[in-house]
């Protein structure tokens, strides 16, 4: 029995059967790797697994254990180059379109004027918002078409899932829309948390109309979502994305006819470039405005393979259409899904167990004629209607140059000997370029400046009596503590420059591919390299991005260790103590201390592991996208986005936060001034602390007043050590502690808050106890290191 | 206290009310670029 782990790179093969279960299997199954299906191993990551496939023009990932469910043969004489058949059209629709007949015409869906017949309109009433949902694939394109529709600035990522949580906003020059991105989806089967938001959203009846955004390079697996879209009911446009680059590489799609035989408007754009924009959202306005519903929704021929799906289906729907008019589930929709086994459909229908028995006995029948199981056999009958739509209407370049170019870079960049050394050198190149080469200059001319205009302000206050605790406050408070914080943009900023630049370039999926047998080691998945990456931007979207893994287990695993990456607003306060105690070396112990947190975190996930008692982790099936140039205006979008939200933290929490610690280190409980801090009201509250921190070398209150106020920002803690003068109180060795501790204590509240919403309250509250224990196991061990040696 | 002091006083707390509010206004905004309807809404350029 020849299965897909055992072939090697460059076979070429046909799927004969698809095995594993559940979620896993239906996800095989959306994305193209069916029964029939050619494919060809085209490369092995540097450990030989996963494995690199070609299917339906596109690189998909697979680990072995999970390609040994997939059995292939030799593909016979010919069948590789064999075409499909003519779709047998409209003839499913019963006559509803008669355009569908007439081959030579413009169908004109979704469009006004002479194609607009009044008879059987159903406009909305005028001032309704039309609420549009923007569905699609993974890595097809959504965000930069959201953003040309919108003129907002969503960071746009190539790699796949970037969109992890719904962004809305207006349509330019369409003040009554509201157009939601939703996250990237394969299918309306539940395989990932981000795939259950957008099908919950979709199905929301306050959705008035969808936009389906496909790759048109890719366009066969895009389609498959397309199909089921369409089952739905709902009014939608399909637009066919990136179709400069189908032409660029000799490709054509004959847009009339698809829209003829799809039954909804079909308009070809390129979202990068904003063409064909401007038709996608008239088209759009139009089925929206006057509720025009998709003319097919029927895909299954009647004499395709025998007709048994076909029967099957329409046994169902007639079964099921009581109980699905009354769960407000579209019939055809809902009988795909209850043929699939999908259990929210089944509930939602509330069946009597006569129709449930009725639909199994139906359904075995088709099992047995068909010879396929039922979610193969679906996934078969989609797959059949859009290979002969894509016969009709599609004419494909053999391969593309932004792939062929891919293939040449991977070769180098995921080769067996060269990814793990270029991964690493790449890295460090990071971080030396961001906090020495170019990082440091520029913060010190930058704080030089704010250091200047605070002393200039503070001569001006002298100069106009102001009173000395007034003085204080602009001096030390607002130029002290927010204007060291403010000094560290550069650094911020250039470092998310590199990790946007990875990213766009695709870089970052070929880490996930070449780093998965490795976190499969500590019970991850290659996946999760790129929530942890991101957490060495900031946790908040590093735990966000968690969202992208299909397991419930993986996702938590990852959300846990996202905050052991050293995010950078703790930069500052490494930068800080490092030119304090450590002059000259700032990049040694910056990489010193990423690679302790990089060490605390596998230390904990191998804990982890061995706690769980868990066995591997979910399937990793990824698809890599072509490598391309990083766009000037993502990356300026993106560094624009990270300087603005650093700059508004620096005038609002950390602004606050610092107001407040100068007011209660200033004052004492009687509201006199203190001196130097002593007998304030900070000094007490932190002092009942003070001990805990005494055996790490930290007891005194100053540095535990520094860390109370980095749980509402990491950039605060800087901000308190200027306000308080920590520096005076700090030895070379409890400086390595209160970098240690700095780096490992619990995340930022606004970090905590997003573990909240990812994993709950409990969760929540064991990272910040856990973090807190770990940081200070950690801080001791090197404290006392420090004592010995320096 | 004299009329600097009140002065550098008064600007120093509206800067911090404003700090609170546009705080409160971007937490209540999440992702969204449309309008969220708070206090802030006639600030806002969306409908």
């Amino acid at each position: 029995m020849l299965t897909i782990d055992k072939l090697e790179t460059g076979r070429e093969v046909v799927i004969e059967r698809v095995g594993g279960e559940g979620a896993t299997r239906t996800h095989f199954l959306d994305m193209g790797l069916i029964p029939g299906a050619s494919l060809k191993v085209v490369a092995k990551a540097p450990t030989g697994d996963p494995i690199q496939l070609l299917i339906s023009g596109y690189a998909l990932t697979l680990r072995k254990a999970d390609a040994a469910d997939i059995q292939v043969r030799d593909p016979l004489p010919g069948e590789l180059d064999a075409t499909a058949a003519k779709v047998p059209e409209d003839e499913d629709n019963h006559g509803r379109n008669s355009y569908l007949h007439d081959h030579n015409a413009h169908p004109g869906l979704g469009e006004g004027g002479k194609y607009h017949s009044k008879d059987h309109e159903n406009p909305l009433p005028k001032g309704t918002v039309l609420s549009f949902a923007l569905a699609g694939q993974q890595n097809c394109g959504k965000t930069t078409l959201f953003n040309v529709l919108t003129g907002s600035n969503q960071h746009v990522g190539n790699f796949p899932g970037v969109t992890v949580d719904r962004k809305e906003g207006v349509i330019k020059g369409r003040p009554d829309t509201l157009i939601t991105d939703l996250p990237g989806i394969y299918s309306l089967s539940p395989y990932t948390a981000e795939e259950l938001v957008s099908r919950e959203f979709i199905l929301n009846p306050d959705t008035r109309g969808l936009i389906n955004i496909v790759d048109a390079s890719n366009i066969e697996r895009n389609l498959y979502l397309t199909l089921q879209l369409m089952e739905l009911g709902v009014p939608m446009v399909l637009a066919l994305n990136m179709m400069d680059e189908v032409r660029g590489n000799g490709g054509s799609i004959r847009i009339n006819e698809m829209e003829r035989i799809l039954g909804i408007p079909v308009v070809g754009i390129s979202a990068a470039k904003n063409e064909g924009v401007d038709e996608l959202v008239e088209h759009a306005m139009h089925v929206a405005r006057y509720q025009e519903a998709p003319a097919r929704n029927d895909f299954c021929g009647k004499d395709d393979n025998g007709g048994a799906v076909h029967r099957c289906l329409h046994s169902v729907i007639h079964l099921i259409e009581n109980n699905a008019a009354a769960a407000g589930i579209p019939a055809r929709f809902a009988a795909t899904k209850l043929i699939e086994g999908d259990d929210w459909v089944e509930q939602a229908l509330k069946l009597g167990s006569g129709e449930r028995e009725a639909i199994e006995q139906i359904i075995v029948t088709m099992e047995e004629e068909r010879g396929l199981d039922r979610a193969a056999a679906i996934a078969d009958m989609r797959y059949t209607f859009i290979h002969k739509l894509c016969a009709q209407t599609v004419v494909k370049p053999q391969e593309s140059k932004e792939y062929r170019r891919s293939r040449r870079i991977d070769k180098i960049l995921t080769g067996k000997w060269t990814a793990i050394p270029i991964f690493v050198f790449i890295m460090a190149l990071v971080i030396w370029l961001t906090i020495d080469v170019l990082g440091a200059p520029l913060q010190d001319l930058l704080d030089q400046g704010i250091t200047a205009l605070g002393s200039d302000v503070g001569s001006l206050l002298a100069r106009w009596n102001v009173s000395p605790a007034v003085q204080s406050l602009v001096v030390d408070a607002v130029f002290g503590g927010v204007g060291s914080v403010v000094s560290f943009v550069p650094i911020i900023v250039i470092l998310f420059f590199f990790l946007s630049m990875l990213e766009d370039s695709g870089y970052m999926a070929r880490v996930a591919y070449v780093t998965d047998s490795f976190l499969r080691k500590l019970g991850l998945s290659g996946r999760s390299i790129v929530p942890l990456l991101i957490g060495l931007g900031c946790s908040v979207p590093g735990v966000m991005a968690s969202r992208t893994l299909p397991s419930a287990r993986d996702r938590r695993k990852t959300i846990l260790l996202t905050p052991f990456m050293s995010c950078s607003a703790k930069l500052p306060i490494y930068g800080f103590l490092s030119s304090a105690f450590f002059p000259g070396h700032g990049g040694l112990v910056l990489v010193c201390l990423y690679l302790l947190s990089v060490l605390t975190g596998i230390l904990v996930a191998l804990v982890g592991k061995h706690i769980d008692g868990s066995s591997d982790p979910a399937p990793f099936v990824m698809e890599l996208p072509n490598y391309r140039l990083p766009q000037l205006r993502n990356v300026g979008h993106l560094m624009w986005d990270k300087t603005k939200d650093f700059l508004q933290r620096a005038f609002t929490v950390i602004f606050l936060a610092t107001l407040v610690i100068w007011f209660l280190q200033t004052f004492d409980f009687r509201f006199n001034m203190v001196e130097n801090g002593e007998g304030s009201m900070l000094a007490w509250i932190a002092g009942l602390l003070a001990p805990l921190f005494a055996p790490i070398g930290l007891g005194d209150w100053r540095i535990v007043t520094a860390f109370i106020s980095g749980f509402l920002a990491k950039e605060s803690v800087v901000a308190t050590m200027e306000v308080l003068d920590v520096l005076s109180s700090l030895t070379t060795a409890t400086a390595v502690s209160m970098l240690v501790f700095s780096l490992l204590y619990t995340p930022c509240v606004a970090a905590i808050a997003a573990v909240k919403r990812e994993l709950g309250s409990k969760w929540a509250l064991f990272v910040i106890v856990f973090q807190c224990l770990v940081a200070w196991v950690v801080a001791f061990g090197a404290y006392r290191l420090a004592l010995l040696i320096l | 206290m004299n009329a600097a002091t009140a002065a550098v006083l008064v600007v120093i707390l509206a800067a911090a009310v404003a700090a609170v509010v546009f705080s409160v206004h971007r937490s209540r905004r999440k992702d969204s670029s449309a309008c969220c309807g708070c206090a802030l809404k006639g600030l806002c350029n969306k409908k």
